[in-house]
């Protein structure tokens, strides 16, 4: 989507709506801060968050007008925090490579064995609880809700029962440090 | 399980999870126990960069300057606007394009 100029708002508009945002969305945006900080070393959710606040009141993100602004600041921090992952990445692979010296069968990056503890950990939470296991599947393989509902033969009610379970559980555990 | 990549399947389950939780609806984000305390410390957060920005807070009806001309209403109206359907319309993590700091559209 391409915008002009007066597509964003500037920034008193977005202290404004910062402001204004209603409860429901600050708990949406705690939430998603977690999930976004998950992984790395150095910055936590309220980092993150912050982070991502500071860079829309001082002009270096700027609001598209027409995009609500809890969902902006979700792709901000999302943003910000692949930024960082990159640069931790970066520097841990370099450790890595000296610690690995010349060896044909390197181990893995630490970020690969990062995002596979955390699925591991989901999976063995999951374990037994088929539904939520074939919408994890479903989710991986980019699947809409209709092509895993007509996979799996999941009726709208019992693919919904399992998506609550799923992110209820998914919260349960980001605070409670699991993941 | 189908095998994949795991850096992928744990990317797609954080973005299946951030949708699910911008698509609930108000009654079931603010029905979770913890979220009394979630939105106090994001609402502590916002005053407090707010204020570091050295613009001070925000004051209910009293207009800021404004540059460029928006419409502060409008934002703030945006801004409350959170309903799902809303959100499902206007946020996709494919369309949504954000602009860094190498953009130079508003130069």
């Amino acid at each position: 989507m391409v915008r002009d100029a007066n597509s964003y708002a500037d920034q008193a508009a977005a202290r404004i709506a910062l402001g204004s945002l209603p409860q429901a969305d600050l708990v949406r945006l705690s939430r998603i801060a977690r999930l976004r900080a998950l992984g790395l070393a150095g910055t936590d959710a309220e980092d993150l968050l912050n982070e991502a606040i500071v860079r829309v009141l001082d002009g270096r993100r700027r609001w598209p007008l027409d995009v609500p602004m809890v969902a902006f600041l979700a792709q901000v921090m999302r943003s910000i925090a692949d930024e960082e992952r990159e640069r931790e990445g970066r520097s841990a692979a370099g450790e890595w490579d000296d610690m690995a010296g010349l060896a044909d069968d390197q181990p893995e990056p630490p970020r690969a064995i990062d995002a596979k503890e955390r699925l591991d950990t989901v999976f063995a939470r999951f374990a037994g609880d088929g539904d939520v296991l074939a919408l994890i599947d479903g989710h991986a393989e980019d699947e809409t809700t209709a092509e895993t509902r007509a996979r799996t033969g999941m009726d709208a009610k019992r693919y919904d029962a399992a998506r609550k379970r799923l992110k209820r559980t998914l919260e349960k555990m980001m605070a409670e440090g699991q993941l | 399980m189908r095998d994949h990549n795991q850096d992928k399947t744990w990317s797609r389950l954080a973005d299946a999870y951030e949708r699910s939780v911008l698509d609930a609806s108000d009654d079931e984000v603010l029905a979770a126990p913890d979220s009394a305390s979630l939105a106090a410390s994001a609402r502590a957060l916002i005053r407090r960069a707010v204020q570091s920005s050295g613009a001070g807070v925000p004051v209910p009806g009293r207009r800021p300057p404004v540059r460029g001309g928006h419409n502060i209403v409008a934002a703030r109206r945006l801004a409350q606007s959170s309903q799902p359907e809303r959100l499902r319309a206007s946020f996709s993590a494919k369309s949504v394009r954000i602009d860094d700091e190498d953009d130079d559209e508003s130069s």
